[in-house]
């Protein structure tokens, strides 16, 4: 069986700059030449939760009717403006209720793993995204 | 816990442009992020907020993720974005505001580096949990 795969288009300065507005992230590492080679860095470095953003991009691509129950990201290594990055679905099966249970993996085109991650999916885009109550009323 | 340990983000109105906007950047195609008309036809308040939407709420903040960094005397060079995961319960629309708060759950130290696990979880006006966000930080040496 292949994978599904989703590969972001080459990620560039201004990519960063948009990112960094829209989500209220100002850190200059992320943004500034400058202030990411003072914290040794070769590049503006992207945000994490920009990769993570782009990997939610990709579920919809793959699941256009889905809706996110879980959502997890490992960071692994660092992405920088310049890079390519490939999204690939590693495993994935479908539950009774048809959702969908997957592993997904960010890695760069020149094979660096970015990031590892797992989601949980209902697959028929249900309105809410309710899980069980007794789940919920464990974290009060 | 202790009260500095725990952080209160200010209580935030989702407003439908900034929805726009991050899924924008983000590539983002569904329309129920961009129209409200597309939105209300499919049974949501409002435009629905992405799924790494609630990040916006940390740092679009008069009471933001810095603040809470110079509390645990964090540097945010100093730090890298471990893990984040989300688990959704409810969803988040334009025209919600949403109370959030972030407890540092544990710090553990492992080879000079200092982790810090914290949960975030926000609320809706009606007091109802939309998610609950769990974030690791790692302060490098």
């Amino acid at each position: 069986m292949s994978h599904k795969q989703y590969k972001v288009n080459l990620i560039q300065p201004i990519d960063l700059v948009q990112y960094a507005g829209a989500s209220g992230d100002f850190n200059p590492v992320h943004t500034i030449p400058d202030a990411a080679r003072k914290s040794g860095h070769p590049q503006p470095i992207a945000h994490g939760m920009y990769v993570m953003g782009l990997v939610s991009k990709a579920l919809e691509e793959w699941y256009p009717k889905g809706k996110l129950l879980t959502f997890e990201v490992r960071f692994l290594s660092p992405t920088y403006s310049g890079e390519e990055l490939i999204v690939t679905e590693t495993m994935v099966t479908k539950t009774e209720s048809d959702d969908f249970h997957g592993s997904i993996e960010v890695t760069s085109t020149h094979q660096q793993v970015k990031l590892k991650g797992t989601f949980e999916l209902r697959g028929r885009g249900s309105l809410c995204t309710k899980r069980l109550e007794q789940n919920k009323m464990k974290e009060f | 816990m202790k009260e500095e340990m725990t952080h209160h983000y200010k209580p935030f109105e989702i407003e439908r442009g900034k929805i726009k906007t991050f899924a924008k950047v983000l590539g983002l195609k569904n329309s129920i992020y961009y129209s409200q008309e597309e939105a209300q036809r499919q049974g949501y308040r409002d435009v629905v907020a992405p799924p790494t939407f609630p990040t916006v709420i940390e740092y679009t903040n008069d009471r933001d993720l810095y603040q809470f960094f110079d509390r645990l005397q964090l540097h945010p060079e100093k730090v890298l974005h471990g893990e984040q995961s989300y688990e959704y319960y409810e969803e988040i629309c334009a025209g919600d505001t949403i109370s959030a708060k972030v407890t540092v759950e544990r710090i553990e130290e492992k080879r000079s580096m200092t982790f810090y696990y914290l949960k975030t979880m926000y609320r809706n006006q009606f007091n109802e949990l939309t998610v609950i966000c769990m974030t690791t930080l790692i302060k490098m040496p």
